[in-house]
């Protein structure tokens, strides 16, 4: 999976537990406007976050 | 207070209540502080006059403060705001204070210009003038920063009113750039 792909399948997960849609859209929108190490970075954050909040379900 | 702070209520920053709600704020906080320093890295070769420069670094602090003053709230419009839209609103904040920057910096010295863009942050139909005519003015020099502004700008006319009731609803100490510390050219 490339940056964009990881970064779709991340928000999907992410809003499903009750993140934001809206900010999810908005990153969606600018992601490819992104240089290739904010993508990265972006990517991690998500990944982080979805590793804590699956923890706790 | 040094340069560029803001006056600031620290007992109106509430966490989220729950586990979940405390780690999405986390994560929001982190990707809202990606965003702002993207956004001011591509913006800081636009404009080289102090003003801009200026005006740049008070950026992220603009999205602070917009945030923390929605979680102090935690509504808007009437209806409770999960404090995990806030990264929308703290996007929103700076990249409509780096937009009035960007089209003032050149016809005001550096307090003529703080007034204007607080101005600006509280009226939702400055707001969007300033950001379209930001966004056609850079398009051609940077066209990724124009597309962030404009995406910016759209959510804005969504949440159309959010300005104006934020600058209602907020304590005037959360919201309002402390202008007399700021030197002018004059």
């Amino acid at each position: 999976m490339n940056n964009k792909q990881q970064f779709q399948d991340l928000a999907g997960k992410l809003t499903a537990l009750g993140e934001s849609k809206d900010e999810f859209d908005f990153w969606l929108k600018i992601f490819d406007d992104l240089p290739e190490d904010k993508q990265h970075q972006l990517v991690a954050l998500m990944l982080d976050e979805l590793g804590q909040l699956q923890q706790i379900k | 207070m040094r340069e560029g702070e803001f006056h600031f209520n620290p007992e109106l920053m509430q966490l989220p209540e729950t586990r979940m709600e405390r780690i999405m704020d986390t994560a929001s906080k982190e990707r809202l502080q990606l965003y702002c320093r993207e956004f001011v890295v591509k913006a800081r070769d636009l404009n080289n006059s102090q003003a801009f420069q200026k005006a740049l670094n008070l950026a992220p602090g603009i999205g602070d403060i917009i945030m923390a003053g929605k979680a102090a709230l935690g509504r808007e419009g009437g209806q409770k705001l999960k404090p995990r839209t806030r990264f929308v609103y703290g996007a929103a904040a700076v990249t409509e204070f780096v937009s009035a920057a960007l089209i003032y910096s050149g016809q005001y010295s550096e307090a003529a210009l703080m007034h204007a863009i607080s101005e600006t942050l509280s009226k939702s139909d400055a707001a969007a003038a300033v950001m379209k005519s930001a966004a056609a003015k850079i398009a051609e020099k940077k066209p990724e920063l124009a597309r962030m502004i404009e995406v910016t700008r759209d959510f804005i006319f969504k949440k159309k009113g959010m300005p104006e009731k934020l600058a209602e609803e907020m304590p005037n100490s959360l919201a309002k750039l402390d202008l007399e510390s700021i030197p002018t050219n004059e």
